[in-house]
């Protein structure tokens, strides 16, 4: 009886270990499969044909359809900088300069990679419709109400995210590869709660 | 008692770990096998084959899958070489569009901005692997005419052009531009007569 007990407990502990991580590796990432800077994650090989079983668990489990990481790179931000959990119940500020890249573009979804229905019907700033400051910077608002300059709005509720999307991001074409320089990500500041 | 009755010993640990660690690796590895709809064919089902078809600016209600650039429009083609090999073809191409082709299980195995291409615009022809082209096809078929070639791993799957949007003032003209997109079917080649002809270079391979 004790032999079929303890059989049986080992069996439901490796299932729950071996599922809860394959789960977690796949949805989170981790330092061999992931790059981290500041509250922005990114799948270091996504779309590769030699990508490596988590990153490609993860775009089936997302159902993303993910360009090759040389030619598109992917940030996603689910926390502000200080790490805190992005809320549409707070307002926040991504400031910055250009990413690098020939193209950039900043979008809000829900945790589901879903865009939020919004009445202003703005989705995502990108490197050619974003306000600058004189110096070349942007600031961008994210909030749930409209706010004056670069505004991109948030669902009515609920937890969200944010995607950042860099093309030629390794400057195939430009002189930052040469440089070896790296991608300088913005910042997430959260500024209210309501 | 009934505690000590479940107490695991250290060996039953290890035999938990070990087990745990098998479970971890089939799970990792099964998934693709699992989940039979990837991205590529939960779009694929919903496109004609063979005909290029330009997607509506994405808004909640015409987001076609998660995580797509809202800032990007894009036009698709699945893709299909049963009956020989198919041309893309985008004359209107911008230098900053964004050509790609994935596989059936969502690889993206070749990848290349338009700005690679000669100024006629974006070129190529997918072939399978090991399938020889004569010379003559090429010179019977006007559109592979000087199109790159592109080896592509099955018969299936999806061919997608991004283009940035630069504003929304731009947004007709990127429309109107990806009206000359083409995706082609171009028949059963004939059989290898003479050596292969040497096609253009590959301006990109997502790799």
């Amino acid at each position: 009886m004790r032999l079929i007990a303890q059989t049986a407990l080992v069996l439901v502990l490796a299932v729950a270990l071996g599922l809860g991580s394959a789960i977690y590796m796949i949805d989170r990432g981790s330092r061999l499969t992931t790059e981290q800077q500041g509250p922005w994650r990114s799948w270091a090989n996504a779309g590769r044909p030699e990508a490596d079983s988590y990153t490609r668990g993860h775009a089936i489990r997302a159902g993303w359809l993910m360009m090759t990481s040389r030619l598109a790179r992917y940030y996603e931000a689910r926390t502000d900088s200080s790490g805190s959990g992005l809320r549409t119940d707070c307002d926040y500020v991504v400031e910055g300069s250009d990413p690098g890249g020939t193209w950039w573009s900043l979008a809000v979804f829900d945790r589901k990679g879903h865009l939020q229905r919004n009445a202003a019907g703005r989705y995502a700033f990108n490197s050619s419709s974003v306000m600058r400051e004189p110096s070349g910077n942007f600031q961008i608002t994210i909030a749930r109400d409209a706010r004056p300059g670069n505004w991109l709005p948030t669902g009515r509720t609920g937890a969200f995210l944010l995607q950042l999307t860099v093309l030629d991001p390794v400057g195939t074409a430009s002189d930052r590869a040469k440089a070896g320089r790296k991608i300088e990500l913005p910042r997430v500041r959260r500024t209210t709660c309501r | 008692m009934k505690r000590r009755f479940l107490r695991p010993s250290l060996y039953s640990l290890v035999v938990a770990l070990l087990l745990a660690a098998l479970v971890h690796v089939a799970a990792v590895l099964g998934l693709p096998h699992l989940v039979r709809e990837s991205p590529v064919r939960r779009l694929a089902v919903a496109l004609p084959v063979n005909a290029m078809q330009i997607l509506p600016p994405l808004t909640p209600d015409t987001q076609p899958l998660p995580f797509l650039s809202p800032d990007l429009r894009y036009a698709m083609c699945h893709y299909d070489l049963s009956n020989g090999p198919v041309v893309l073809e985008v004359s209107r191409a911008t230098p900053s569009w964004i050509v790609a082709l994935f596989s059936e299980t969502g690889d993206n195995f070749y990848a290349a901005t338009a700005a690679g291409f000669s100024k006629g615009g974006v070129r190529l022809l997918l072939v399978r692997a090991g399938e020889r082209l004569s010379n003559s096809f090429f010179a019977d078929t006007r559109l592979a005419d000087r199109a790159a070639q592109v080896t592509v791993p099955a018969a299936r799957g999806l061919i997608v052009i991004a283009a940035p949007i630069e504003g929304q003032a731009f947004d007709p003209g990127i429309e109107g531009a990806m009206q000359s997109a083409r995706c082609q079917s171009i028949g059963r080649q004939r059989p290898v007569s003479r050596a292969n002809p040497v096609a253009p270079p590959l301006v990109g391979q997502g790799r």
